[in-house]
């Protein structure tokens, strides 16, 4: 599966890159909200990493651009900023998890699956009345 | 604002009053406007921008009560002087409670009105320099979040995360003794980031906007995720934990983010402050209209004289700097905000060296009342 994320911190990128590789996924890296959207319409991600705050836009101005033209790509938001209110914000949203940073390699992939897993259900409910 | 030139507004429907009012007042280097009805007061006053107005609450068209409150509304800092001609008790008391400051019976002589408008700007002065203050303190209050949060947390948190990364062997091996020095720095940071956490929670919890994602809750799901999270705590220091919940125990309305730090809250405390083989006791009970959380323990207990502070930021029962449990002091204040926040109370109850209980009434059918 192919994760895109987006962080303006090179430090988180390199640590989910890391993370993530050694687990198998195939990771793209982006700095910023621009750069994602530029990514997104190149590649088929089936999953997003995504930080609340960034400079220029913010995470949560990415996922309604996202949640407008791929509603379905579940979105994980990551935020360094992890208080009450920014965390029900993300549950607005509709974002799929939210993981507080700083996290552990396991807790990181303990919630990506989760997200699949979650996705999965809910294709193979689905698929019976296609 | 008073000995200073002030921008005075006076309506009223008597010329002769409003041209004594102006001759007085400049007198005093003092700028004034005067309208003879209510329409075209307001009209002034939205232009003028006066420090201070002067109203008759007599007036033909629009009232001075309308007069008073719709000032009251534009800009409540504007200090209101009535003008009646009939001075009974209640016509000013009535005034008073729409907004005005005092009032002043006609006739009256020139030191009568000088002494009620130069109190009235002296009330003016300090509204004004409140209210700059109340900016600065938001100001400085954002600059903090802001600094705490981009500054400090984050770098921090970048760095555990490279640690955490170097700790999973994702950077190659590490010798055992390296490995145990980076736990502890790890460890160490995580309590850091854990007293910012805690810190930006309470600096930036906006209760009415909270509010609007509350939904239905039960607490006997939130008490048994919380009890299932401080388990390996719990095992850790040989603690029992106990769930007691009443059947048909109905919902409440809230946020789960600020339930769950309630709990989580109350019970980590309830274990860090015990002793091996001690237990901590949850139960949970309707009645009437209120759902009820008892959160108690038979730890160590807190010394009555502290009791009175304990939901007060910062403030730590055992405030040494090299104290044996470690804590940052705004647990409780975060608890106190976020029961307050759900229309709920809280209370404690303790005994030096037997224990304490917490007791929180959660009304089932909360409202939250509008601001302003």
């Amino acid at each position: 599966m192919k994760i895109l994320v987006v962080d303006d911190e090179r430090i988180v990128l390199d640590s989910c890159q890391k993370v993530l590789e050694a687990d198998g996924f195939e990771v793209y890296l982006v700095p910023g909200v621009n750069k994602a959207l530029q990514a997104m319409k190149k590649e088929g991600f089936g999953l997003l990493l995504v930080d609340i705050k960034m400079p220029e836009h913010d995470g949560m101005y990415l996922m309604r651009e996202v949640k407008k033209k791929w509603p379905d790509i579940p979105i994980i938001v990551m935020s360094g900023y992890p208080t009450t209110n920014t965390i029900e914000e993300a549950v607005k949203m509709q974002a799929a998890a939210f993981i507080a940073k700083p996290f552990t390699p396991d807790e990181l992939l303990e919630i990506i699956s989760q997200v699949i897993q979650k996705e999965e259900d809910h294709e193979t409910k689905q698929s019976p009345s296609d | 604002m008073s000995g200073e030139r002030a921008r005075i507004l006076v309506v009223d429907d008597e010329k002769v009053i409003r041209d004594s009012c102006t001759r007085i007042l400049t007198t005093e280097g003092h700028i004034i406007k005067s309208a003879e009805n209510g329409n075209i007061g307001l009209e002034v006053f939205r232009e003028f921008h006066p420090d201070l107005v002067l109203v008759d609450l007599k007036m033909p068209g629009k009232s001075g009560m309308d007069v008073l409150e719709e000032i009251e509304s534009i800009d409540p800092n504007v200090v209101q002087i009535v003008i009646t001609g009939y001075a009974t008790v209640s016509s000013a008391v009535d005034a008073m409670k729409r907004g005005a400051y005092d009032f002043i019976p006609k006739p009256f002589t020139p030191e009568e009105i000088l002494l009620i408008v130069g109190r009235g700007l002296e009330k003016r002065r300090l509204l004004l320099e409140s209210e700059a203050l109340k900016v600065e303190h938001e100001r400085i209050r954002r600059n903090m979040i802001s600094l705490v949060s981009h500054e400090l947390r984050a770098p921090l948190a970048a760095t555990v995360q490279y640690l955490e990364v170097i700790l999973g062997g994702m950077a190659g091996e590490i010798p055992s003794e390296a490995k145990e020095m980076i736990v502890r720095c790890d460890i160490r940071l995580q309590e850091m980031l854990e007293l910012l956490r805690k810190w930006l929670n309470l600096a930036t919890f906006d209760s009415p906007k909270m509010a609007e994602h509350f939904q239905d809750i039960s607490l006997s799901d939130i008490a048994t995720e919380s009890i299932e999270l401080m388990k390996s705590l719990a095992e850790e220091k040989k603690i029992s934990l106990i769930l007691e919940t009443s059947k048909d125990l109905p919902p409440i309305k809230g946020s789960k983010v600020s339930l769950e730090e309630i709990f989580n809250n109350l019970i980590s405390n309830a274990i860090k402050y015990n002793k091996a083989g001690g237990w901590v006791k949850v139960i949970l009970y309707g009645r009437e209209e209120e759902v009820w959380v008892e959160i108690s323990d038979n730890g160590s207990g807190i010394d009555e004289e502290h009791l009175s502070r304990i939901f007060d930021e910062f403030y730590r029962v055992d405030g040494r700097r090299n104290a044996p449990i470690k804590g940052s002091g705004l647990g409780l204040s975060i608890v106190k905000k976020m029961v307050d926040a759900h229309g709920g109370m809280i209370d404690v109850e303790s005994k030096f060296g037997e224990g304490t209980t917490f007791r929180i009434g959660f009304p089932k059918f909360f409202q939250r009342q509008k601001e302003g």
